[in-house]
């Protein structure tokens, strides 16, 4: 008990007054000190547990609180330093490891969160496939609508307003609404027969890819104009001058230099999408919404952890991967 | 050798060029110089056709210029632009390799080529060819671009204001070595400029236009000396004619005579000789094995302005 109010005490201590050096540290302190504490209160759970079947072991407030700090330490670290990067991301990935190697240890199993998920075991990873696949059509879908939109809307500036305004638009409509507006359409389309097959209908998974498609077509829009419009004009005369073809300079010039700010633009559909994926839960589309809203109806604030937790964890690397890939084509010069 | 013919561009009703007539011939370095707005600039895109004429004709090497797919025509052509238009994402390298790989060289024949420009402009290919644009100062870049014009080795140059945004001691050098580089390679250089000092160091005919027409074409001298009327006069100021004596070697107009005190280096002009003149006071400077008088520079200037 000790270590850890001292351990805590220190990084609070260290949080003031940032160096890259404190950065650095906290940022492989907090995490390490916090699986521990976890580890610790896992084996007090186990305790508890093993003496009756009713008994249910919850997450308090502050731990979820103490968890957000660690992130927000190991956030800023990864943010701060310049070197050692590389010790950072090992140390987090190792801690990755433990964590999930206690976790196939059963050393959680006491936690109601657990006991939750081993209830639901099969129907979560089929909420989690689903959601995964909601989200990643829709934005797959959101990409190939709006990224010739965007083109469109950089090379032909009298139709910018055209193409964009309607965007910006439906971003502004409620999900709900949007859902309540997207049911007469989709249910007049699922009689057709080809649609039936597809099984499209008023409401389940075809309402909520209809949606999340049209949500994500802003962000990626306006990022795929943002990224075309930022092409400095010269570079592109010189390209002309020296005799490149119109499909050339495109291919070879304004998209490699377009692609960092589109792809931002796709990190920040993404982001959203995952995160709005759970509103399918509302109408029969699945994911892990159905167990957001399950808890809510039911009272269960673990059932609900279990369907936000897979969607933060999903989200934060996602976001890395995509970030990191982004950082990546700009080092080179993009 | 570029020739244009009677060349008129027409914007919405207005006339940025109007009727213009000239002859690059080969090997030349011909500069358009004029005031913002003349249509200096314009005249030069029409001939890569960056911008389409609204009439006129216009000969490129012998060859109508409507003759050629405008690609073709203008991979015939180095283009360099004053913001240098390199290629943010691509190295150095590609940079330079850009139209030797529209021409589908070889990659030994490309990378050849890309190290022989970069030591032709100054630069060590060890040092430069992985570097970024980004990693480059303004003159860097801008010999940079002049190696990626002169990649393909076009006969013929387009250059467009090419120094404008270097400082003015990087300009200078660029100005002094790309006279070198024309001179060694007789490239065929249209120039357009709006700087007095460097259409008098660089160009071997200068044509000063205003509003669309051409006021006066010439040697920089006969501009200098003999004005046609007082806008040319104005345009050039005072000033120009000392401008003009920045063309000539100090060393070339020496004579004998030995004088004290420091001596200017052998690449020293007679606008430097006349300079260093005023300002230790006296009439005449050392250089290393004579020196040079004002006298003589005068001498020099009067026989440059009746020699036509």
């Amino acid at each position: 008990m000790m270590i850890f109010v001292m351990g805590f005490l220190l990084l609070a201590m260290l949080s003031v007054g940032f160096t890259k050096k404190k950065a650095l540290f906290s940022g492989v302190f907090a995490p390490v000190l916090f699986l521990f504490l976890l580890y610790r209160i896992s084996e007090k759970a186990l305790v508890f547990g093993s003496q009756g079947s009713a008994i249910r072991v919850s997450f308090s407030l502050g731990f979820y609180g103490l968890l957000l700090m660690v992130y927000l330490l190991v956030g800023h670290a990864l943010e701060k330093i310049t070197r050692h990067q590389g010790l950072l991301y090992g140390v987090l990935l190792l801690l990755l490891l433990v964590g999930l190697f206690l976790l196939y240890r059963e050393q959680f199993e006491a936690f109601s969160i657990m006991k939750e998920f081993q209830n639901k075991r099969e129907q979560f990873f089929a909420s989690l496939q689903t959601h995964l696949f909601l989200a990643l059509f829709s934005v797959m879908l959101g990409t190939l609508l709006a990224v010739p939109l965007g083109y469109v809307a950089h090379s032909k500036k009298q139709l910018e307003g055209a193409v964009m305004v309607p965007l910006s638009i439906l971003e502004t409509i409620p999900s709900l609404s949007l859902f309540g507006i997207l049911l007469v359409p989709l249910s007049r389309l699922g009689q057709l027969p080809f649609f039936r097959a597809l099984g499209v209908s008023g409401i389940g998974w075809a309402p909520a890819v209809v949606a999340l498609t049209l949500y994500s077509l802003l962000p990626i829009g306006r990022n795929t104009l943002v990224g075309f419009s930022s092409v400095d004009k010269s570079v592109v005369e010189a390209a002309e001058g020296m005799g490149m073809s119109r499909r050339q300079i495109f291919g070879k010039i304004e998209l490699p230099l377009a692609i960092p700010i589109m792809l931002t633009g796709v990190r920040i559909a993404l982001v959203q999408t995952l995160g709005g994926a759970v509103l399918a839960g509302l109408v029969g589309g699945g994911g892990l919404g159905t167990f957001v809203f399950l808890g809510l109806a039911e009272g269960s604030p673990d059932l609900v952890l279990l369907g936000v937790m897979p969607i933060v964890i999903m989200t934060l690397l996602l976001d890395a991967s995509l970030k990191g890939l982004i950082e990546k084509l700009r080092r080179n010069g993009r | 050798m570029i020739e244009l013919q009677n060349v008129v561009k027409t914007y919405e009703g207005q006339e940025a060029v109007k009727g213009i007539s000239l002859r690059v011939q080969r090997g030349e370095l011909y500069v358009l110089l004029g005031p913002s707005g003349c249509g200096k600039s314009t005249t030069l895109r029409l001939i890569n056709k960056m911008i389409e004429r609204t009439s006129g004709e216009i000969y490129v090497e012998g060859a109508h210029v409507d003759a050629f797919k405008v690609e073709d025509l203008r991979k015939k052509m180095g283009y360099v632009i004053q913001s240098t238009g390199l290629f943010p994402h691509m190295k150095v390298e590609e940079n330079i390799a850009t139209v030797p790989k529209l021409l589908k060289w070889s990659k030994e024949k490309t990378l050849e080529r890309t190290k022989e420009m970069l030591r032709l402009v100054g630069l060590s290919p060890e040092m430069y060819l992985k570097k970024l644009p980004r990693e480059l100062s303004g003159g860097e870049a801008q010999r940079v671009g002049v190696a990626r014009a002169l990649a393909a080795d076009p006969h013929i140059l387009l250059m467009d204001e090419p120094f404008g945004a270097v400082d003015p001691i990087a300009r200078v050098r660029l100005q002094k070595e790309f006279r070198q580089i024309q001179q060694k390679l007789g490239k065929t250089v249209l120039f357009v400029t709006h700087d007095v000092e460097e259409a008098l160091l660089l160009g071997d005919k200068i044509c000063l236009m205003r509003a669309g027409k051409i006021i006066q074409e010439g040697t920089p001298e006969e501009v200098i000396l003999k004005p046609k009327e007082d806008f040319v006069k104005d345009f050039f100021g005072k000033e120009g004619a000392l401008s003009l004596l920045s063309r000539y070697g100090a060393k070339d107009y020496m004579d004998k005579t030995l004088v004290d005190g420091p001596t200017l280096p052998d690449t020293a002009t007679l606008k430097e000789a006349l300079a260093e003149m005023v300002v230790r006071g006296k009439e005449r400077i050392g250089l290393s094995g004579g020196s040079i008088s004002m006298g003589s520079i005068m001498e020099i200037m009067r026989g440059e302005g009746h020699e036509e």
